[in-house]
């Protein structure tokens, strides 16, 4: 159990003819002891090769990485105490269950009784205590998953760093096996790094949520703050389900205005364009408001998403109740924006920008 | 061996698995049809595999004269018994287990070192790939060619090199058959090569990447989880290299001269065969030859496959 501090650090790819390619852009974090933080972003982002630094599978280019106090920039991957949760598992398909969770403390040189021990302890709190002599082939794609994370703990490391452990799972055994993890991390009190381009996993697991973009980190917060309040409005789109409503608007001495009327709890800081963030549930079909016209309705049981375009050709949702009144596809509804204090993003840097 | 024929052969390694078969009823017109696609490779095996191997019997059991003139007679299993006390079979009989024994397990451990040295990323790979393969696209001939220039006590590398050993290498009892046998090392681990450079990329890269977290050096990641995981392709190697190596004789042919005291040190099976039939007119004796050297890699290939078949780990 330990603290995993990373400063200033970059990854970078020498490209062709001298133009680099910078797939990690002066990250910065501190993850505190027992911490359970979640990188998301969406694909290509650098969370995975962020999560491998750490892991020491890959070189930093700049910056430092610390695990426990002690810096590792130049320490092994066997030596960093870390265990690793791989997206295909990475079971060794030669060996049984029991050798694939013993393999590391073998190598270790612990006795054979502490490792019988441990193994058996893990594949206690794992439910593989049936599946022990059978080959990674004759397990099922859960099971697998299960072994992996077993794997992962009997060593007992500092830190814990998963790479997208659940997405080859199908969508149930998606749902059972976070909320497995989120326990098993709350027993141990390990210090998990988990990385995963989807929201709702990072939403739903992590103490705080670190939310990268394009080599960059947005915003590091907990789940509430990075749904109430977004740093940018990459951020703001990115996180709840649906992402937050980018309205185009207009600011002018400060009142913001979106085709034409006025936003009421809108200060802006900045004059001209910006991005107006209402949530989904903000949003209501009324009388009077922003001109759109219906675009697509998806029916979700309890409630349903109107998918509306604005003139400018923007889309954005509306959640409503599913016993209220749907418009039909292609008719000209009106917005009207009820969020008390609505979010503004700067168009141009995607900043917050409201006062 | 050709390209062409290692990849098939390596595919058709893939069939080890086969799926359970269900019972089901027979059906007349089914099973004709059925037939009649399997009919062209039927004949064609028909005619070039099985006829000739029951002809080839038939032959065997035959002495033929050297001279078509003279009618041929059938003398049983009395050829067969023969070669028990015949030293020159002897002879060929353990030239072709040195020669197998020497090829195989050297050129195969050789092919594995260089595909795992390609297998890096390094700068300039591929370079090395095209040289480190480039054993498998010449053929035998040319092969013996070479060597035999290399070899050459007027003209050789070794003369070059200052260095001149009397009698020439190929020359002395003693070293002919061993220079045979590099020769089919170099022949061979190009081969191994391509085949573990194959194995090597089927192995993904987490695995390794799970077992250097876990602790494993560079070494024992290459015993505990490369090895292992290379099972099939180890399997495979040595299978086809022990079938290929038993049937050679082309650089004997070429590089020793004919007829001199050290061509009985180079002797196989598979030369022996080629001399009976070209050189002594003799199709009889090739003929129980051929049969004894099917008879030894029928048993050497089953004994490979129940040694190994039990520790060869199939992937997913």
């Amino acid at each position: 159990m330990s603290t995993v501090a990373l400063s200033n650090v970059f990854k970078i790819y020498p490209g062709e003819k001298g133009a680099d390619i910078t797939a990690v852009r002066d990250f910065n974090i501190e993850i505190t002891d027992r911490e359970f933080v979640v990188f998301v972003g969406p694909s290509g982002c650098g969370k995975s090769t962020t999560l491998r630094m750490i892991a020491g599978l890959e070189e930093i280019s700049r910056g430092d990485i610390s695990i426990g106090g002690r810096r590792v920039n130049d320490v092994p991957p066997k030596d960093r105490d870390i265990a690793m949760v791989f997206q295909n598992y990475a079971l060794y398909p030669h060996m049984s269950v029991y050798e694939n969770m013993a393999f590391g403390l073998k190598l270790r040189k612990f006795p054979k009784a502490e490792i019988r021990k441990r193994v058996d302890d893990a594949a206690g709190i794992l439910g593989l205590e049936q599946l022990l002599d059978r080959k990674p082939k004759a397990l099922s794609g859960g099971q697998r998953q299960r072994v992996a994370l077993a794997r992962a703990i009997v060593r007992e490391p500092k830190c814990f760093l998963m790479d997208e452990p659940l997405s080859n799972l199908d969508a149930t055994l998606r749902a059972q096996t976070r909320a497995d993890i989120v326990t098993l991390q709350q027993q141990l009190g390990t210090t998990t790094i988990y990385v995963t381009h989807d929201q709702v996993e990072a939403m739903t697991m992590g103490h705080r949520i670190a939310v990268m973009n394009q080599g960059v980190l947005q915003q590091v917060d907990t789940p509430s703050a990075l749904y109430e309040q977004p740093a940018n409005a990459f951020v703001a789109g990115f996180i709840g389900n649906p992402g937050m409503n980018l309205l185009p608007g207009t600011s002018k001495q400060g009142a913001v205005t979106v085709g034409n009327q006025p936003v009421a709890g809108a200060a802006s800081s900045v004059e001209g364009a910006v991005l107006v963030g209402v949530r989904a549930e903000d949003l209501v079909l009324s009388s009077t408001g922003v001109q759109a016209t219906c675009g697509a309705i998806e029916v979700l049981g309890s409630e349903v998403h109107v998918l509306a375009d604005l003139d400018g050709g923007e889309r954005v949702i509306i959640r409503q109740a599913a016993d209220r009144p749907r418009p039909t596809l292609g008719e000209a509804i009106t917005l009207e924006l009820t969020a008390s204090a609505p979010l503004l993003f700067d168009a141009a840097t995607g900043q917050r920008c409201d006062r | 061996m050709s390209i062409a024929e290692f990849v098939e052969e390596f595919e058709g390694s893939a069939a080890v698995v086969r799926p359970k078969r269900r019972p089901r009823r027979f059906r007349l017109g089914e099973s004709l049809l059925g037939y009649a696609f399997i009919l062209p490779a039927l004949i064609m095996i028909g005619l070039w595999a099985i006829y000739p191997m029951v002809e080839n019997f038939f032959l065997a059991t035959r002495e033929v004269p050297p001279s078509p003139v003279f009618p041929s007679r059938s003398v049983g299993l009395a050829q067969f018994t023969g070669l028990l006390s015949s030293q020159t079979f002897l002879d060929a009989l353990k030239g072709t287990m040195y020669y197998t024994v020497m090829v195989v397990p050297i050129g195969g451990a050789l092919g594995l070192a260089m595909a795992v040295f390609a297998h890096q990323k390094l700068k300039g790979v591929t370079i090395y790939r095209l040289i480190f393969s480039s054993t498998v696209a010449t053929s035998a001939a040319v092969v013996s060619v070479i060597f035999g220039t290399y070899l050459n006590p007027a003209t050789g590398l070794l003369r070059w090199l200052g260095v001149n050993p009397t009698p020439p290498l190929v020359q002395n009892p003693t070293w002919a058959m061993p220079m045979m046998a590099l020769v089919g090392i170099w022949g061979f681990m190009g081969a191994a090569f391509i085949l573990f450079s194959a194995g090597l990329q089927s192995i993904p890269d987490d695995v390794v990447e799970a077992a250097r977290i876990d602790g494993a050096s560079a070494w024992t990641i290459f015993r505990r989880i490369t090895l292992p995981l290379l099972s099939p392709t180890i399997f495979f190697c040595g299978i086809v290299g022990t079938s290929t190596a038993l049937l050679t004789f082309q650089q004997m042919n070429i590089i020793v001269t004919a007829g001199s005291a050290t061509q009985a040190k180079v002797n196989t099976l598979a030369y022996m065969i080629f001399q009976e039939i070209f050189y002594n007119n003799n199709q009889g004796l090739a003929a129980c030859y051929a049969i004894v050297l099917f008879g030894i890699m029928a048993v050497l290939g089953i004994i490979q496959y129940l040694l190994f078949s039990r520790r060869v780990h199939y992937g997913n």
